[in-house]
């Protein structure tokens, strides 16, 4: 009988005589016995992932047998795109998770999180803390301008599925060089994250529980001016601009504006809480196994009436028809429902609303009901501008967004001939997404409406993806080979429906059905097909452990492009070099493992086109005609022209690289140097403005190269009976456009802007893409001296328009003047430099885990500036920093002068001032865990195990971004970020 | 794998490839061409962001951007400035479908014609704002895309803006030929193109080009005259009863009456939001009216005394009017001048407006069922009347039959002062546009070096208090050969690579 170190069976452990072939593997028991001529000799027992061990034999004996886990990952068996693998004899960059233990004991509602500094060249980047937003993971720097996300592969399959549940992830593998994503093509050239579920192991039924339950909360929140600092800042604005003070800010005319009663922002902000359990039983017999989890979660946003709810479900099996023959399944069907709230618009933005909202205006009038910018009938209404009242923008709609999936997979493994392997899996994604918000009147002053709407959307997608994968392995003496081929096809249909109706006699609950609309507003709806077919071949050989290389070719076929184009074939090879393995180098001892890659591969890239590029469906608008109130007509016309000759984009990426292995496996180093290309980037034109369509063609425009540095090292030790481990990993990105050849103009304007006035972004070819393209500036004018004496080649004032107090610009095009074309480029939101540390130790029963991760080089835009400081925009409620404002007395502030004009374009102006340095170290993840002794839990349930543990997540954050939060996301445009949530929780972990 | 698998039809919509079969594909591609008509950044604020400029109006409330514009201080990235140009070449583009497609289709002639009609003019219609605001004789005029080169990927500005005004003209006339007189249109087809449109836009497309070609006031005269006698009946709303003669032209009964030329066909859901754009800010808490584009006292004072339009153009503080059916007198204390305009406030004097399905519910969505007009009968009268004083002729019948409609005496031997004068109390508050007639005057630099006025109350929320004359915007730097036209939008030049106008 073969077991492990805790006399659990290790099923299909070897057992060979040593110096024959003659030999069996260990059965569901770890049982097994054969019959052989030789009399005596040494038997060698392996298993992957454990030391092999040898025992002499002589005649017909019994065995037990136990292996002992092998300290070093090496021999880890990862797994890689149709198939897997020794750690050790990889060709490629892939890297996989050390501590995924943790996973399920970190207040985390997603995988992506989890995956937040834990590898090296993988940036994940929380989109802020809203709920219904899930952080981007951008593997080796954006390729492109369009949002580009890396494949998920669970369990073999391509999975477009909903949030996995954390605690069902048994491991993750990042597949970062082409080579090792290429034989995933199409949707792979953003790298590929190979995610493998937990299945069951032979033996009892068991069952594992984990709950826990935190508290969340915000900080470094903004402080709104109170109700007589915002008249104060109005008067002073008005008297700055020489302009007649408004009287709703005097208070012997308006006393009600006087008095202070809210603070919107602790209005709408609340501890909020998080609750998660899971459930898993797993076991089997000698003929199968299955596991099957149960999870829940739901998670309060830290905004009140925002809030994340999550049920999961999963059932996974497999099953052997025959010894040669397996069948398999697996099952997850998941329902998530996310309200969230809109934070990246700065006029209806719930947090930017409550910097708005006047101090002096209480949540709600004396009848209960949402209280306006001003009482009702109050003539000074007009005077605190377009506002919503934000406690009932977060509580007025009644919103449910429900989102149901359902990705089943089955496969059948046949082993056929000798050496070759047999199997097709088929899978089912199916995804089923309703809306329904229904938006009351808003009576209430600052933007009101009569009118109640609901919003009703169903959209459905349905999915199929069908593999066929045969291969090949041989051993001949010191030659192993490894051959597999695969057909793959994969369809979708997606339908999407909006009606949009209003006025409704009644506004309750059960009132909120499309039948009782007055009318119906508006109706849309979108429809697309989508078909991949492609063709793989891999083959994988190895010479005596020490020479490695391995070679694909993959053929692609889209319906995304017109049939003329739409298939290419993108091949990848890659080489490695186990020095270790030489005889020159066994002398030095210290050398666990030394091994040197390399790699190139194409991959081609579909996700970035829209479906119909070649052929774009007309676009309907209805404009009104008539007489009296004038009606609706249908009308059609070209939205975006169509490009028949749209081709492939294609990644292209070379890495080389070393891992070692130092100190019988204690230390590992893994570093990379790659350089990846995205050539022909697909991407839509720029319509030029005379043809008069919204968008011009899709097209092939440029090329996009990244490149950079990745290491990363852990170490392994013990003191005594305190184990511990160290983890630290960083990476370089530099992102250049290379060109944009067969884009409409010499850069791209990017229209993501500010109030339509901001529009800080280009990409530029020798420049990163979405770089920063503003004015300098050079900090605030003291005197009308300095002003005079900033002057042109011609004595002319460069600033005529500016007065002390005002933001000093550069004019770097030296024309004596501030225009558009002084702005120079000046970076991206994307870090240059991303670093973490994990620290985690065990003693006795205790065990302790730190994360710390940083990001520098980010440069964020907070254009939450743009209104906050400004008295120039409608006479909103400013943010109490203003108080620090420039004045005469205080000639050093950074915040120019109130005014309520803005000659001198201190806020139109697209300027580096709101440009600021988004670096941070944050500490992740703090967890503190106490295994509760064996002894104590066997009186209750033997074999039992319990750990209780404490997690907090986002202790702490060293930066010096002055806005909410410095996980801003995206491109690092802020309009007021939903700040990520500082947590603190409690959980406990039973087995039995 | 066989290539069906991954040959689709695209599933939604016709494409482009097999749109243009049947009489209800060229309607309903004609029909998209009005859409940018009830567009809130062409003829709701949009070009009268543009038309703010002027003497007769300020910006009524604290807006940096609008400042920004009134003081021809813009970076080219202003959101308010930056759709005009390119939702014009939007409907120039759906023109030029229509145009390359439809005449191959066999349909209905008479619906066909009228389907061609409506693409050259609406063509034109949008080329004549976008020329005039963009182009002058030594920047250049804006690109002229047509059947012929709209395929093409690179577009060139002409040497001189008269090259748009000529080609304006051409589609006009063919338009005129191809269409109906706007009385022969059902009701559910008013505000569709018609002919009296072609001819009153051809005599404003030469009253523009005379700027530059003294040969073409002779034209304006014609095309003026054939509006007159068209055949549709035209004649200034005049009843003798000069106290609501005036009023009543801005009333939705009487937009599709005799001097209907051109407007924003609206209703409750699209349209035009002049209407309530220009409503006091909030409204005095009953609906929400935006506050913006408030007239000036110089305004206020170019009325001559007994003219009855001053109280039709202008709320005053103390006026009474009508308001959810209640009578109310005016006070406002967000205008930043003091003052209102009352042009388009008929619709909201009714009780309810909402209830009675007038207007439209949401105050940000500020619809109503009254039409705004972009171009009125009055206006040929006094384009015509312009003409004849350029070649030196008498316009006195022309200028009187202006003047006695508003309640004022006869003047004779009327001057070009004279004419300046009704153009700017006619249409104060219109899109007939007092910025562009200053600047092709060549009035502007001088009138725009003055500071405009308010009044500013003591009380402004007592209808009674007492004013003080002051300063509301200061004196405006005006480079005449800069600021005749307008900053091109930093994305047009972006995506076409074409030349900004000179001294942006």
């Amino acid at each position: 009988v073969v077991y492990d170190s805790e006399k659990l069976p290790l099923i299909g452990a070897s057992i060979r005589i040593s110096g024959t072939s003659e030999g069996t593997v260990a059965d569901m028991d770890g049982k097994f016995s054969f019959e052989t001529d030789l009399t005596k000799g040494r038997l060698q027992i392996s298993f992957i992932g454990f030391q092999s061990i040898e025992r002499e034999f002589d005649g017909s004996q019994d065995y037990t047998i136990y292996l002992v886990q092998e300290t070093t990952s090496l021999n880890d068996v990862v797994v890689i795109g149709y198939g897997s693998s020794r750690k050790s004899d990889l060709t490629g960059s892939v890297a996989s998770v050390s501590n995924m233990d943790q996973i399920s004991s970190r207040p985390i509602t997603s995988a992506q999180e989890f995956l937040q500094g834990n590898l090296a060249g993988v940036t994940v980047q929380q989109q802020g803390g809203d709920p219904a937003s899930t952080p981007t993971i951008t593997i080796r720097g954006m390729g492109s301008v369009n949002t580009e996300s890396p494949l998920w592969v669970v369990d073999g399959m391509p999975y477009y599925g909903g949030t996995l549940n954390p605690n069902d992830i048994e491991s993750i593998t990042v597949l970062k060089d082409a080579a090792s994503a290429a034989i995933y093509g199409a949707q792979a050239s953003s790298g590929v994250i190979v995610v493998t579920t937990k299945s069951g192991k032979a033996g009892k039924l068991s069952v594992a529980v984990d709950v826990f339950a935190g508290v969340q909360q915000a900080d470094n929140l903004p402080v709104p001016l109170t109700a007589e600092e915002q008249n104060w800042a109005y008067n002073t604005a008005a008297d700055n601009s020489g302009a007649t003070r408004d009287p709703a800010r005097d208070v012997s005319l308006n006393p009600w504006g006087g008095v202070n009663r809210t603070n919107w922002i602790d209005e709408i902000f609340r501890k909020a809480s998080v609750y998660n359990a899971n459930v898993g039983l797993s076991g089997g017999g000698e003929k199968g196994i299955y596991s099957a989890s149960f999870s829940y979660q739901k998670k309060q946003g830290l905004l009140i009436n925002t809030s994340s709810e999550r049920i999961g479900l999963r059932v996974k099996s497999q099953y052997n028809l025959s010894d040669k023959m397996r069948v398999g399944q697996n099952l997850y069907v998941l329902n998530e429902e996310a309200i969230g709230t809109n934070n990246t618009s700065s006029y209806s933005g719930t947090i930017i609303n409550a910097m708005y909202m006047p101090s002096a205006a209480p949540v709600y009038d004396g009848e209960g009901n949402f209280h306006g910018v001003a009482p009702k009938g109050s003539d000074y209404a007009g005077s605190y501008g377009d506002v919503y009242n934000p406690v009932a923008l977060l509580k007025r709609p009644a919103t449910s967004n429900p989102v149901t999936y359902i990705d089943a997979n089955a496969y059948i493994e046949f082993d056929f001939i000798k050496d070759f392997k047999f199997r097709s899996s088929l899978m089912l994604s199916l995804k089923d997404s309703e809306y329904k918000k229904f938006t009351p009147k808003i009576p209430e002053s600052g933007r009101p409406s009569e009118m109640n709407y609901l919003n009703q959307s169903w959209s459905k997608r349905n999915k199929w993806i069908w593999d066929n994968q045969v291969s090949y392995s041989k051993t001949i003496n010191n030659h192993h080979l490894d051959f597999t081929g695969v057909y793959s096809a994969q369809y979708t249909k997606y339908e999407y429906n909006l009606v949009n109706a209003q006025d409704f006699a009644r506004e309750e609950n059960w009132y909120h059905y499309l039948e009782n609309a007055g009318s119906i507003n508006s109706y849309s709806s979108d429809a697309y097909e989508d078909a991949l077919n492609s063709m793989i071949g891999r083959f994988r050989y190895n010479y005596s452990d020490k020479y490695f290389l391995m070679g694909s070719i993959r053929r692609d076929q889209t319906s995304r492009l017109s049939s003329e184009n739409n298939s290419d074939l993108f091949p990848s090879a890659s080489v490695a070099w186990k020095m270790s393995n030489e005889s020159f180098m066994q002398e030095l001892n210290w050398i666990h493992s030394m091994k040197l890659r390399a790699s190139w591969g194409q991959i081609g890239n579909i996700q970035s086109v829209s479906y119909y590029a070649y052929n774009v469906p007309m676009s309907s608008q209805r404009p009104t005609l008539g007489e009296g109130d004038a009606q609706k007509v249908s009308g059609y016309y070209v939205k975006q022209q169509s490009n028949p000759n749209l081709k492939w984009e294609t990644s292209e990426s070379f890495d080389v690289g070393l891992d070692l292995s130092l100190f019988k496996g204690s230390l590992e180093i893994t570093s990379d140097y790659f350089v990846k290309n995205t050539n022909d980037m697909i991407m839509t034109n720029a319509a030029d403005s005379h043809l008069g369509v919204n968008d011009g063609p899709t097209s092939n425009v440029g090329t996009v190269e990244n490149k950079g540095f990745e290491f990363s090292a852990l170490y392994k030790g013990n003191i005594g009976s305190l184990k511990y481990s160290v983890n630290g990993n960083f990476s370089t990105t530099k992102n250049n456009l290379k060109d944009l050849d067969g884009y409409t103009s010499s850069y791209i304007y990017h229209s993501n802007n500010v109030r339509s006035t901001l529009y800080p972004y280009r990409s530029e070819p020798g420049q990163e893409l979405y770089s920063y393209y503003l004015i300098s500036s050079d900090g605030i004018f003291k005197t009308q001296t300095e002003i005079d004496n900033y002057t042109g080649s011609n004595g002319q004032l460069i600033q005529p328009n500016a007065k002390p107090g005002d933001l000093k610009f550069i004019d770097s095009n030296k024309d004596g003047e501030i225009s558009n074309e002084d702005r120079t480029y000046k970076g991206n939101a994307f870090p240059d430099f991303t670093y973490a540390f994990n620290f985690s130790a065990e003693y006795k029963n205790f065990d302790l885990a730190l994360t710390f991760q940083g990001v520098s080089g980010v440069k964020l835009f907070n254009a939450y500036k743009f209104t906050a400081y400004n008295a120039a925009q409608q006479g909103y409620n400013l943010d109490n920093r203003v108080l620090n404002a420039w004045s005469e007395s205080n000639i050093n502030s950074e915040i120019p002068m109130l005014r309520v004009d803005d000659p001198n374009s201190n806020f139109g102006t697209n300027s580096d001032w709101y440009l600021e340095d988004g670096s941070y170290l944050r500490l992740k993840n703090l967890t503190i865990g106490y295994n509760v002794p064996a002894l104590l839990l066997n009186r209750i349930c033997q074999g039992s195990s319990l750990r209780v543990y404490f997690s907090a997540e986002n202790l702490f954050t060293i930066t010096d971004y002055t806005g909410l939060d410095p996980e801003v996301g995206g491109i690092g445009l802020d309009l007021g970020t939903y700040p990520v949530a500082k947590t603190y929780s409690l959980g406990l972990s039973f087995k039995f | 794998c066989s290539d069906d698998f991954t040959s689709l039809t695209p599933l939604g919509s016709a494409t482009e490839s097999n749109y243009f079969q049947t009489q209800a594909d060229a309607e309903a591609a004609v029909n998209s061409m009005y859409y940018y008509m009830g567009d809130e950044d062409m003829f709701s604020r949009g070009f009268m962001w543009y038309i703010n400029a002027s003497d007769d109006m300020i910006t009524g409330r604290i807006k940096a951007e609008a400042d920004n514009i009134k003081n021809f201080n813009l970076t080219g990235d202003e959101g308010y400035a930056s759709w005009m140009y390119p939702q014009s070449y939007k409907i120039i583009r759906r023109a030029n479908d229509v145009l390359a497609n439809v005449p191959d289709m066999d349909f209905d002639e008479s619906v066909k014609k009228r389907c061609l009609g409506e693409a050259y003019f609406m063509r034109a219609f949008h080329y004549f704002w976008v020329a005039s605001a963009y182009g002058n004789d030594v920047s250049g005029g804006v690109p002229i895309v047509t059947v012929e080169n709209m395929k093409e990927t690179k577009f060139q500005r002409p040497a001189s803006v008269t090259e748009n005004y000529a080609q304006i003209v051409e589609d006009l006339t063919k338009a005129a030929d191809l269409l109906p007189l706007y009385t022969s249109y059902s009701s559910e087809n008013k505000g569709r193109a018609h002919k009296d449109a072609c001819y009153a836009y051809i005599a404003k497309t030469y009253l523009y080009w005379a700027q530059y070609d003294d040969s073409k006031w002779e034209k304006v005269i014609e095309f003026c005259d054939m509006v007159s006698n068209s055949g549709s009946g035209r004649k200034l709303i005049d009843t003798d009863t000069p106290e609501s003669d005036f009023r009543s032209v801005f009333t939705y009964q009487n937009e599709f009456g005799s001097e209907y030329i051109w407007s924003v066909t609206s209703g409750i859901d699209r349209g035009s939001k002049l209407v309530g754009v220009m409503l006091e800010n909030k409204g005095w808490g009953v609906y929400n009216g935006w506050g913006y584009y408030t007239p000036t006292e110089e305004l206020f004072e170019a009325f001559e005394d007994g003219d009855y339009r001053r109280s039709a153009t202008i709320l005053n503080f103390g006026d009474e009017f009508q308001f959810w059916g209640e009578s109310r007198r005016y006070y406002s204390t967000n205008s930043l001048s003091g003052f209102q305009f009352n042009k388009y406030m008929d619709i909201y004097s009714y009780a309810d407006p909402i209830g009675n399905g007038l207007i439209n519910a949401n105050g940000d969505a500020l619809y109503t069922i009254q039409d705004v007009p972009i171009l009125r009968y009055a206006e040929v009268v006094l384009m015509k009347a312009e003409a004849k004083l350029k070649l030196s002729k008498n316009a006195d019948t022309e200028i009187n039959l202006i003047r006695n409609r508003a309640g004022l005496a006869s003047k004779v031997n009327c001057t070009m002062a004279d004419l300046k004068q009704e153009r700017r109390v006619e249409f104060a508050g219109e899109f007939a546009n007092r910025h562009r007639d200053l600047v092709r005057w060549g009035d502007a630099e001088s009138i725009y070096s003055k500071p405009l006025h308010g009044r500013i109350h003591s009380d402004k929320t007592n209808p009674d208090s007492p004013y003080t004359i002051e300063e509301v915007w200061p004196a405006r730097t005006y480079k005449p050969d800069v600021h005749n036209v307008w900053i091109i939008p930093s994305e047009v030049i972006s995506s076409s690579g074409i030349d900004q106008n000179i001294g942006w």
